[in-house]
């Protein structure tokens, strides 16, 4: 009977400790490294098996989104075109890529290729920052595959790698140099048909698109009835032949927009998910109002002269001012009207003769109520005083001398009738002479 | 029995227990599943460097060989093997020949790894490379690499520059650096090398080869052994000849402890292995030396010299020797105007300028007065190459000397004579006699010239 308990109890025993390798029970079926070696070959077996190569589109931290095509062959080679240049966008080159595990499966870019350009830390290959280039990446974390799409993510910038498998009209569309044609045709078209964008009904909410070549970023204000600016936010964007695409997903009207494309008419629609489409909308004058945003302590306190073409309005104060000073043989380099605080305004003219530089000034007492401004004269320099006959169209306007003359403006949007003109133009309207103003583009 | 049971059993437990082992065999192989199919490139390597010297290059960017926290982009393919036949050429090839094939195979550091930009540092400076431990050496900025570009910033001389200035950390890290070495500028040390106030200029007025020499004595010694050998000794003196005294001293002793330390620590004789890399420069890359700031043809070049006094009648000549070609066409020269009824005694070369050159010979008339004869030469001197060339000026000059030369006892003897050597021939502007030593007090106070072709036909004198 002895016997027998002690059996039992080295059975018991026995079961306790025979834990071999094999006998546990895997989370996720199999050993992990077969599990990397799968994802590992997947990965491969997917980037080289795309017959026409891939579209792709990356982020950058500084420097807004790039699109490429890709070709990727079993000898580790991948060969590339990238919308950064017209010469990039043109001529393919090869590189080497591989793909290995550390901590993520890992698509690494390891020889130079068009997607360096955005990496590389000096400053005078691609105009990035020292040191950090445009913040992006070579080396690209797998984060998941969905339908014929892969995505990874930057491994020190995380910024997202979007790939979509190409299909044959594609790949020949990037291999005729369609990326730039793409590029170029879809900024002309843009500058000639837009002023200010936007998606949306007026007296609705509205998004207010503005498209920043340099920046490769689309720029989003949303804009509420009232015409005041809730939330600004930008998303960098990639071109492919026939499209810019978003990064990340615009959201709107509980659908989610992935690009742009040249419309049939004369205007670009915005794609959703789901294949279906809306106009992009233009405006003369900008979405918001100008109260928003013209005060000594919003986005913009000055208005300054530069030269826009077709404002429709009978006086132009600063160019007739700079006609004058021009009369006499002087250049002008700066001029604007700033809310220096909450109490004291000025016009501010910087010009030069052929031997040196001045400046004249005048400054203004004022009170800002709501678009209601009032403009009395408060103190000016000598050079105003001496460049008195050049300057008069503005104290014409806003009145010199007599420190209780209060003026009584609007600030307001004016317009140039040229499309090419995308900058929110600021007026100064005299109230009781509507025709009598200032204008000019804000500036901060 | 009851124990009999339990050490049985326990016995049992003892040898299942050690099964566990098989949970640590995991197959890293399977995490790479890269296996390239070595390119051409690839095989170039492995035949060129890693076959014959165990060296292994990596070119496919791999963060972790470097500092992981920076942005530092890869080389381009094309790079590669200019790159590294550069290194083949003017640095493991050399020491092969030099020090033998077993050293270059023991030192050489064993993996190169490539990265085709510099790597910034918070300071602003750049990395251009780095040794660890002698055995890897990093080469940074390989994109901007050009062979055609020998001089330039990224051209070759740059880049084994930095590749010699590696290896010779190595070096050290096997023999220590003389502590001689250290003492010579001891006070100048300054890690903030990048300081602003740290120019070039005053780097050298301090007796340092670069700037960078400044940071430590370990990189001085680098610096050192790196200039010397890569930009060779002519550029070399022209650093030393254009500093400071006391700083042309501290830089000789460096370049003195650097000698010493190859022939003593590893028996290199450094100045054939500088011999034998600025030969490489030139054949393979085309590169050319320096002009020579302390050269004979320079100092015509920047009007140092007055005249030169050639008067055979001197000691030197006993002293030093004379050229038999030159003394006859002198004699012969002599007899002719003798026969005229006047007595040349001895000639000069005057410089007014760099372009310059006024054959000036002295005789006397029957009754023993001394005149002159002038005849006036353009000069076109190339420091790089010494070659000077006179042609004849026209017209001559209308000074009574010069009216003298043209006069019916002088002219057939200077058109038969000295026009034609002097015009024909290209000259080699040189200090002579080239025997005269450093340490000779008469040191550097003749010159003259020799014909191109034919360095046994030469004059030189006395210097004004």
């Amino acid at each position: 009977m002895r016997n027998n308990i002690f059996l039992w109890i080295i059975m018991f025993l026995f079961t306790l400790i025979s834990c071999e390798k094999s006998g546990v029970e895997h989370l996720f079926e199999t050993d992990p490294e077969t599990r990397v070696s799968d994802t590992l070959k997947f990965i491969k077996n997917e980037l080289t098996s795309a017959e026409y190569g891939w579209k792709v589109g990356l982020a950058t931290g500084d420097k807004g989104g790039y699109g490429f095509y890709m070709k990727f062959d079993e000898n580790d080679q991948v060969s590339m075109l990238s919308d950064f240049s017209e010469e990039s966008a043109t001529d393919m080159l090869t590189s080497t890529f591989r793909l290995s595990f550390n901590f993520f499966a890992s698509l690494v870019f390891d020889t130079y290729n068009y997607i360096t350009l955005m990496h590389d830390p000096v400053p005078g290959v691609a105009g990035g920052s020292a040191g950090t280039g445009y913040k992006s990446d070579i080396e690209y974390s797998f984060v998941r595959a969905r339908g014929d799409s892969l995505i990874f993510a930057g491994k020190k910038y995380k910024h997202p790698l979007i790939m979509v498998k190409a299909n044959k009209q594609e790949q020949e569309a990037y291999l005729n140099g369609g990326l730039y044609d793409f590029e170029k045709s879809f900024k002309d078209f843009y500058n000639d048909n837009y002023q200010f964008a936007y998606l949306g009904e007026e007296g609705q909410l509205r998004y207010a698109i503005e498209l920043n070549y340099d920046g490769k970023e689309i720029q989003v204000s949303q804009i509420n009835a009232d015409s005041g600016i809730d939330t600004v936010f930008s998303i960098p964007y990639y071109n492919t032949p026939f499209s810019i695409e978003l990064i990340q997903d615009l959201e709107w009207e509980n659908e989610t927009i992935k690009s742009f494309k040249i419309g049939s008419k004369d205007a670009v629609d915005a794609i959703f998910d789901n294949q279906n489409k809306t106009e992009l909308k233009s405006q003369l004058l900008p979405l918001y109002d100008i109260t928003e945003v013209f005060a000594y302590n919003k986005n913009f306190r000055k208005m300054t002269w530069s030269n826009i073409p077709d404002v429709q309005e009978q006086n132009h104060v600063f160019n007739e001012v700079n006609d004058l000073f021009a009369a006499t043989g002087r250049t002008i380099s700066e001029m604007y009207f700033e809310f220096t605080n909450s109490t004291t305004a000025r016009v501010y003219v910087a010009y030069a003769t052929t031997a040196s530089s001045f400046s004249a000034a005048v400054t203004y007492k004022y009170r800002l109520e709501e678009d209601k401004l009032f403009i009395k004269y408060d103190d000016h320099n000598g050079n105003w005083n001496t460049r008195s006959a050049q300057v008069a169209p503005v104290n014409n306007l806003f009145g010199i001398g007599d420190k209780n003359d209060e003026r009584e403006f609007r600030i307001e949007w004016t317009s140039s009738a040229d499309k090419s003109v995308k900058v929110p133009i600021g007026a100064i309207r005299s109230v009781d002479n509507p025709t009598d103003l200032l204008y000019g583009e804000l500036d901060r | 029995m009851l124990k009999k049971y339990l050490i049985v059993c326990l016995s049992f437990i003892l040898f299942i227990s050690c099964n566990k082992e098989a949970a640590l065999e995991v197959d890293m192989t399977q995490y790479n599943s890269d296996n390239p199919v070595p390119s051409e490139l690839d095989d170039w390597i492995m035949s060129t460097l890693t076959n014959v010297y165990n060296i292994d290059v990596i070119y496919r960017y791999n963060r972790n060989l470097t500092d992981v926290s920076k942005d530092i982009a890869p080389p381009k393919l094309d790079r590669i093997k200019p790159v590294m036949e550069a290194v083949l050429n003017l640095y493991l090839k050399p020491y092969g020949e030099l020090a033998g094939e077993a050293f270059i195979k023991k030192y050489a550091p064993k993996q190169y790894v490539l990265y085709g930009s510099v790597a910034y540092n918070s300071n602003g400076s750049v990395t251009l490379g780095t040794a660890d431990g002698g055995r890897k050496v990093i080469l940074y900025d390989v994109n901007n690499f050009k062979t055609g570009d020998v001089e330039g910033s990224s051209g070759v001389r740059r880049k084994l520059r930095t590749i010699h200035h590696e290896f010779t950390h190595i070096l050290n890290q096997n023999v220590i650096i003389p502590p001689e070495f250290q003492e010579i500028t001891k006070a100048d040390y300054d890690s903030d090398w990048t300081n602003s106030a740290n120019t070039e200029e005053m780097a050298k007025e301090l007796g340092f080869v670069s700037r960078y020499a400044r940071s430590q004595y370990t990189e001085d010694f680098a610096e050192m052994t790196a200039h010397l050998l890569i930009h060779g000794q002519i550029w070399f003196d022209n650093y030393v000849f254009t500093a400071p005294e006391d700083a042309q001293e501290k830089l000789r002793k460096k370049e003195e402890q650097v000698v010493q330390y190859f022939k003593t620590a590893f028996n290199i004789d450094f100045r054939e292995l500088q011999d034998e890399i600025n030969n490489r420069l030139k054949e393979i890359y085309d590169a050319h030396d320096p002009a020579d700031l302390n050269s004979f043809a320079a100092w015509l070049d920047t009007e140092k010299v007055d005249k030169i006094v050639v008067d055979l009648r001197e000691d030197i000549y006993n002293e030093f020797g004379v050229s038999e070609v030159f003394q006859q066409r002198w004699l012969d020269y002599k007899a002719d105007v003798d026969g005229r009824g006047r007595f040349p005694t001895f000639m000069q070369f005057n410089f007014a300028s760099d372009v310059d050159m006024r054959l000036e010979i002295e005789y006397l008339n029957s009754g023993g007065s001394s005149y002159f004869y002038y005849y006036d030469f353009d000069m076109d001197v190339e420091p790089e190459t010494k070659e000077v060339r006179f042609t004849k000026r026209i017209p001559e000059g209308d000074s009574g000397a010069h009216n003298n030369g043209q006069l019916s006892h002088g002219l057939p003897g200077f058109e038969e004579f000295w026009l034609p050597y002097l015009t024909e021939n290209i000259f080699i502007a040189e200090w002579l006699p080239s025997d005269i030593d450093k340490e000779h007090p008469d040191f550097r106070s003749y010159g003259g010239f020799y014909v191109k072709d034919d360095p046994t036909d030469y004059f030189y004198g006395t210097l004004e």
